[in-house]
């Protein structure tokens, strides 16, 4: 019995002994010194702070190669260590970057040539040249890099030829012929297809950075892949990249405008789950942090609370040929007009996204000068329940039936997704007395039976690739690539073809109004909601920027006041 | 004894065969294709030219094909959501992790764990046996994915005493062991306490006490040693299942370990990942039974006596 205590005892201890180990003495904390000290910065920085942030980051970015690059994880790193022709400013314009100024285009719309800045410097002091721009054009439409984002290059004159080429010699050929001429070292020539009014903003647009030939041959496959294996001309250099865990950016002295960026570095954690994002923020462990709406709450009104407003829309779309009552207007119209938009961002998001007004969302340029919200106006119909009732009665009676099919409604499976469904069908059996099924499927199936236009009626969000009301609106015209509804208007696809050809940038952006409107009238599609997101940042970071699209956020303005 | 081994050897190949050719099937029947994020805005012209390019438009048999002649050689194939990376690079980039955090929790699971299972046992009906089996019931009620929140937001934000989350220096690693460790301390605490308490109501224990041994010889030497055989079994498996990777305590304490990969690969449509990772998987699991069978036969020489143990 005596040795039983004394057994008991000895495991007793153990059991103290592993949790004392696991204890430990407490963690040292990052050097807080710039790892390239700042004695090159030209201006010094206007605080005694160290010019240093941490951010929390959802994902990983897959590959930081802007030929083979599609996610915001990817362009976000990719714009902060490398830079285009042009950069996006704080209000989303295209400001010169590594050109000297906007392009000089032909009459005809067609045709830029462009300068390229002197200073321009690759991070490792080589001069940026107009070579690098053609050469990354090539490789991005070479099918042998499998650049998922190469349709957009395709827009330059001989591109697609380049992209449907089978064999070496013939994507040679193609490529020889591409519409990129490189006129001496600095200056470069782009002729594309057709008109593209947004061309300029498009090359500050990852997919369209500059790569140099000799560093991506011999990174070979690796290329993009590690923190050694990537090189640029951007504001920061990658100079670290843990995979899954942590990225840094140190600011690059051989940038042409190092004297305006502050930030010596910045710190981005892989951080997944919102909980733990949170706890870091209010550990300072992290200067910016997403959150999720239960969190929003708790941050209404301080100062911290940084909405994201982003060029993405969420809408319902019609399958017209699967559903004969679809192809109905006035069915189209109650099914839209039936649904309390504020009531939905209000419950069932809460994070900021604002009801939709039309299909373009609030921020996206008119291609003119202006925004595109502003100059067409509140294009979709307003709800109105008895309305609705009303036009579904019309609707039932032209079509000589007594009541709505049995449809079903397709969404992702997520959370919110989910909850959407709920409140649609809901809004549906109480102001039309209409029941829908509800069909939360992953997201991958609902993009493939989207693609193969097998649904009645599917919920689905699109994020502008540029800023642009085209990129929204070409979406809908008669057997387009993503008029997955099969939804036509002649009347629509007279509009937009005519936008994408017209140079006068006023008559094309009245085009796309006029065509919005149809497409609204018409209910072809049901927007929804334009999508917010909702961050923290600390207050003492100034000058960060979270663009409406293409990346999450810009760091060469940002510092630490 | 070489034979014996050798014919393990061969229905470890004949299952890794089964299982990477059921993971074909399975996977192959997802909806959807891998071409990740952007996939829905890619034309259709550039995406069948990219599934071309996969080969994902040959017939199933030819993938299949494909596929066991890749394996063979070595070849897991490069990721589809990580273009420039191979499945290999990125289970070596991740493994690390995940078996360290793997590694503490264990430890910290087969102390505590069979410490408390010990306490009981020779407690039995009285305090310390209440005591460690409340601790233990916690474990088995309290999921990593509630536990896991707790202890960052408790310890880490709250008394400020450990870091809520990264993975960045030992005392990183602690709240991530603790909270991964719980459930199998339940567990082992458990199984430990029943097995200590039918071999203490064996003859021979009766018999060790009666020849005058001392009570820690007994404890020691004939009961802990006999009781422990269950455990092994078990620490075998739960060793596989804590060192591949868990997704929630990974992602609660951003660990950059395997877990994620797991969900991430599945739901991504991600062909070389899923199969890559799955064969990784089985490959440890079968090793770990192995080395399991051998220890188990090393603690009882009568199991060494059984069929093909010559």
């Amino acid at each position: 019995m005596k040795a039983t205590k004394w057994v008991t005892t000895a495991v007793a201890l153990t059991l103290m002994g592993s949790v004392a180990v696991g204890c430990g003495k407490k963690e040292e904390t990052t050097p807080t010194t710039s790892p390239n000290g700042t004695s090159g910065t030209a201006t010094p920085a206007p605080s005694k702070k160290p010019q240093e942030i941490k951010i929390n980051f959802s994902a990983e970015p897959p590959v930081m190669d802007s030929s083979k690059a599609t996610a915001n994880a990817a362009f976000t790193f990719i714009s902060a260590f490398n830079e285009g022709l042009y950069r996006t400013d704080k209000d989303g314009k295209a400001t010169p970057g590594l050109a000297k100024d906007f392009p000089k285009i032909s009459a005809d719309g067609l045709t830029y040539t462009i300068e390229i800045r002197d200073n321009a410097n690759w991070s490792d002091g080589t001069p940026v040249k107009a070579q690098d721009f053609a050469y990354s054009f090539k490789r991005t439409l070479d099918p042998a890099t499998k650049g998922q984002y190469s349709f957009v290059v395709a827009w330059i004159k001989g591109g697609e030829a380049v992209t449907k080429a089978k064999t070496p010699d013939e994507v040679k050929k193609a490529q020889d012929a591409l519409g990129v001429k490189v006129l001496g070292d600095k200056k470069l020539e782009i002729t594309l297809e057709k008109p593209v009014a947004f061309f300029t903003q498009m090359l500050a647009f990852g997919t369209f950075l500059p790569q140099r030939e000799d560093f991506v041959t011999k990174a070979g496959d690796k290329y993009g892949a590690e923190a050694d294996k990537v090189i640029g001309a951007g504001p920061f250099i990658l100079s670290k990249w843990d995979h899954g865990q942590t990225l840094e950016l140190v600011k690059n002295e051989k940038y042409w405008d190092a004297a305006n960026v502050k930030l010596t570095k910045a710190t981005i954690n892989i951080v997944k789950d919102p909980n733990t994002g949170l706890n870091l923020y209010e550990t300072d462990a992290a200067d910016l942090a997403e959150i999720n709406r239960d969190q929003l709450k708790l941050y209404k009104g301080k100062p911290d609370n940084l909405p994201k407003p982003e060029l993405t829309n969420s809408y319902l779309m019609y399958q017209v040929k699967k559903q004969p009552a679809l192809a109905n207007k006035k069915i189209r119209q109650a099914l839209g007009m039936a649904i309390d938009r504020q009531a939905y961002v209000d419950t069932v998001l809460a994070n900021g996204s604002v009801p939709s007004t039309g299909l373009v969302p609030n921020g996206t340029s008119d291609g003119a000068g202006g925004e595109f919200r502003k100059t067409a106006g509140d294009t979709q119909p307003k709800f109105d329940a008895a309305k609705a009732k009303q036009l579904l009665a019309d609707g039932l009676k032209e079509l000589g039936l007594s009541a709505l099919p049995k449809m079903k409604v397709n969404a992702d499976d997520t959370d919110t997704a989910k909850k959407s469904l709920e409140f649609i069908l809901a809004q549906w059996k109480e102001n039309l007395g209409y029941v829908a099924e509800a069909n939360p499927v992953p997201h991958a199936l609902r993009i493939e039976l989207s693609s193969k236009h097998d649904f009645d009626i599917a919920l689905s969000l699109w994020g502008a690739d540029y800023n642009d009301p085209m990129t929204f609106l070409d979406m809908w015209v008669t057997g387009g690539e993503f008029d997955e509804g099969d939804y036509s208007n002649p009347e629509y696809d007279k509009l937009v073809k005519a936008a994408q050809s017209e140079t006068d940038v006023t008559k094309r952006a009245k085009s796309l109004v006029e065509a919005e409107k149809i497409l609204m009238d018409d209910q072809g599609v049901a927007p929804l909601y334009f999508r917010t997101r909702a961050y923290l940042k600390k207050p003492s970071i100034d000058g960060l920027i979270l663009p409406s699209f293409g990346q999450e956020w810009e760091l060469k303005w940002t510092s630490v006041k | 004894m070489v034979k014996f081994i050798l014919r393990r050897f061969l229905y470890a190949l004949i299952t890794l065969w089964l299982i990477a050719s059921v993971t074909f099937v399975l996977m192959k029947n997802l909806p959807g294709n891998p071409l990740g994020e952007g996939a829905e805005k890619i034309p259709k012209a550039t995406r069948d030219m990219l599934l071309k390019q996969y080969g994902l438009d040959k017939p199933l048999w030819q993938q299949y094909l494909t596929f066991m002649n890749n394996i063979i050689h070595g070849d897991l194939g490069a990721s589809f959501q990580f273009p420039a990376h191979k499945v290999t690079d990125i289970i070596k980039q991740a493994f690390p992790s995940s078996l360290e955090l793997g590694l503490i929790s264990i430890v910290i699971a087969i102390v505590v764990g069979l410490t408390l299972g010990i306490i009981a046992a020779l407690n039995h009906n009285k305090a310390g046996d209440y005591t460690a089996m409340f601790i233990a019931i916690i474990g088995v009620s309290i999921p990593s994915f509630v536990l896991g929140p707790m202890l960052s937001y408790y310890v880490g934000v709250k008394w400020g005493i450990l870091p809520a989350g990264l993975w960045k220096g030992p005392s990183y690693k602690v709240l991530p062991a603790i909270a991964l460790s719980f459930g199998t301390i339940a567990i082992l605490a458990r199984l430990m306490r029943t097995s200590m308490l039918d071999v203490l109501n064996q003859d021979y224990i009766k018999t060790a006490k009666s020849k005058g041994l001392a009570s820690f010889t007994v404890v020691v030497k004939h009961t802990i040693r006999n009781a422990i055989l269950p455990v092994i079994t078990i620490i075998g498996p739960i060793f596989v299942n804590v060192i591949t990777g868990t997704l929630v305590v990974e992602q609660i304490f951003s660990v950059p370990g395997l877990g994620k990969h797991f969900v991430s690969s599945v739901s991504s449509n991600d062909y070389t990942m899923i199969s890559g990772l799955t064969i990784f998987y089985s490959s440890i699991l079968i090793v770990v039974i192995f080395i399991t069978d051998v220890v188990y036969g090393l603690v009882d020489p009568r199991i060494r006596l059984g069929k093909g143990g010559k």
